[in-house]
């Protein structure tokens, strides 16, 4: 189980010695993640989903807040054992031909990982190579084919799996993929989407899947939970269903209203709403709720108060909006 | 918790390994005739500075009946001021130039290397340190350097020859290897290697020192040929006493024994030139097969 308690992440920089203006990448993230869990993590870029999920592999710091893996603290590992404690979340890059070296073959890329583990667990070298097999009909690639192999022979697709292989050397618990499918074809997305659901089913491997596409985040978390961040804020926490049936949040509803319409088969939802200005990533408006310049229904409270993450009717589901309010926004089916 | 065992495990492993170092090498030479010429003009001279000295003595004789020879089945490329057959001349000659320009270069790519990677992989203090002491190298002036040093020490050796070369020259190629392992280290799978608990030692040799092989292949060679003009031009211009016989050495004694108003001494004055322009002209035909060795995107096709 992972707990995010209350992450904080500032970036310091630009603007001089004296002048230094912080960028807030989070601002206080909380989130429970249980062990076979699907949870996505929806926003639009550089709203600061790929740093949360980059903090939670651990290849970036926080700079307030915990993070906790099954009841240990971070803080109370000690540096030494960081990289071994972080070997149960990996990260499932975005770009699939940057993930993999050009200049090694398949094969290495993959034992290299499953030999630190064998000395881990004291296995020998048959055992090496047999798991490196395994892992690969496990995602869909024959071993055969693609072990000297060098990755400029693999398509994206192809690639992509074989880096979700490579995550498994290590006996992950947690699976981070972020925006993993976005660069590739669209018709092989399907596959590396059902290829995290499968293994998070037969492993019990939990997945932390980010992405701005929401009928993806959707699908990779069908029985889990979605996660609307907005500017480094939980804006709106619940089932996937609920998120996707009934968003409370303006944010969640213009997300939602941005989908696609195939029209003549679906005509847009009556309430849909798209915000007529862009994500302004150096806006400084720091008081009240910090998407009132975008929203339609802001009202002058909003600008006054900051809205905190509340549930809704009591339930397990969370927002953080003072007129909470679901409205039709996905697209429906004509007739 | 494991994966279910899909695949049998007592299927045989797969045979269908990819094709040896040598083998990949035999394909990227043998594909343009121009590149099997540079390397039989590499062999060339170097078993000529390996096997040639051994079929000469070490005291080569004097003929003072015999200045200027045309060319003849005793020597071959005639003779020069004092009777010497230029053949032999050349023949022993070549050790020096050869063995002085491998250590040099040998050294440079071996420091150079190993400072670049270390400086750009692991920045901070590091990086800091090492990039001072590289600016350092790159301000001393070889040259003056080495007139310098040739005053307290006679570059009799071709040890001292190459060493000095080779500390005056990794300089660059440091700056060159850090700023490539820097665009390096930000890449997708050096994060991945990070993330898996693979060890800096690893991802140093098996991760970033691939992606840098060929152009550090090409710069070995390149400093071949660096070192090459500078040891021969400093005998040439006579500022190093020497005590050996090579290719500068030969230039130098032409021209100061008036070889330039004699048509007869032609021979003696081009050839230690023509090796040169040899030795380079293969480094630069064989450089265009190590490209291709190297890089595993480039081998197919």
């Amino acid at each position: 189980m992972i707990e995010v308690r209350a992450i904080e992440k500032v970036y310091r920089g630009g603007g001089g010695l004296l002048s230094q203006r912080a960028v807030k990448a989070l601002r206080g993230v909380s989130l429970t993640l249980k062990d076979g869990e699907a949870i996505s993590l929806i926003g639009e870029s550089g709203c600061g989903k790929t740093t949360l999920g980059r903090i939670i592999a651990g290849l970036e710091t926080y700079s307030q807040g915990e993070l906790v893996f099954d009841g240990t603290p971070l803080s109370q590992v000690p540096p030494g054992d960081r990289p071994q404690w972080f070997h149960r979340v990996q990260l499932v890059q975005q770009d699939p031909y940057g993930a993999l070296n050009p200049a090694r073959t398949l094969g290495n890329a993959l034992v290299d990982p499953l030999k630190l583990q064998a000395k881990h667990l004291g296995k020998d070298a048959t055992w090496t190579r047999e798991r490196a097999r395994e892992l690969l009909n496990l995602v869909g690639l024959d071993p055969e084919a693609t072990l000297y192999k060098y990755p400029h022979n693999l398509s994206g697709g192809q690639r992509q799996r074989f880096v979700v292989a490579r995550a498994l050397t290590v006996d992950p618990k947690v699976l981070v993929a972020d925006e993993a499918v976005s660069m590739i074809d669209v018709s092989l997305r399907l596959g590396i989407l059902s290829l995290l659901s499968d293994l998070r089913v037969r492993l019990g491997i939990s997945v932390i899947f980010i992405t701005h596409d929401v009928a993806a985040a959707r699908y990779v978390a069908r029985d889990g939970v979605i996660c609307v961040i907005y500017r480094g804020e939980i804006v709106e926490y619940g089932r996937t269903d609920d998120i996707i049936r009934s968003p409370v949040h303006p944010y969640t509803q213009a997300l939602l209203s941005a989908m696609p319409v195939l029209r003549g088969l679906e005509k847009p939802g009556p309430d849909r709403f798209i915000p007529s200005q862009d994500l302004d990533t150096q806006a400084q408006d720091e008081a009240g709720c910090l998407f009132r310049s975008r929203c339609r229904f802001a009202t002058e409270r909003c600008g006054r108060e900051h809205p905190n993450l509340v549930a809704l009717d009591g339930g397990e589901r969370l927002h953080a909006c003072f007129y909470p309010q679901a409205r039709d926004v996905v697209p429906v089916p004509v007739g | 918790m494991s994966a279910a065992v899909i695949f049998p495990p007592d299927q045989a492993p797969t045979t269908a390994r990819n094709p040896s170092l040598a083998t990949i090498a035999w394909r990227a030479l043998t594909r343009k005739s121009g590149r099997i010429i540079g390397v039989l003009i590499l062999l060339f001279f170097i078993s000529m500075a390996i096997f040639g000295p051994m079929l000469y003595p070490k005291q080569l004789p004097i003929n003072g009946a015999n200045l200027y020879a045309p060319p003849s089945w005793a020597h071959p490329l005639g003779t020069d001021f004092e009777g010497t057959g230029v053949l032999a001349e050349i023949v022993t000659g070549s050790r020096y130039v050869l063995s002085a320009a491998a250590l040099a270069a040998l050294f440079t790519i071996a420091v150079g290397t190993f400072m670049g990677i270390v400086s750009g992989y692991f920045l901070g203090l590091t990086d800091n340190i090492i990039m001072r002491i590289t600016d350092f190298i790159l301000t001393i002036p070889g040259f003056p350097l080495l007139i310098v040093l040739s005053t307290i020490w006679s570059f009799g050796s071709p040890i001292a020859m190459g060493v000095v070369l080779g500390l005056t020259g990794w300089g660059g190629l440091a700056r060159a290897v850090r700023s490539q392992t820097l665009s390096l280290r930000e890449r997708g799978f050096i994060e991945a290697a990070r993330g898996l608990g693979l060890s800096n030692g690893h991802i140093i040799g098996r991760e970033i020192l691939p992606n840098i092989a060929p152009y550090i292949a090409m710069n070995l060679l390149l400093s071949v040929t660096g070192a090459i003009y500078a040891e021969v031009g400093l005998f040439f211009l006579g500022v190093i006493p020497f005590q050996a016989n090579n290719w500068g050495v030969m230039l130098n004694l032409a021209f100061g024994n008036g070889a330039m108003y004699t048509p007869q001494s032609l021979l003696y004055m081009i050839s230690p030139m023509a090796c040169i322009m040899l030795v380079t002209f293969g480094i630069v035909l064989t450089l265009d097969a190590l490209d291709e060795i190297l890089n595993p995107r480039l081998r197919e096709g």
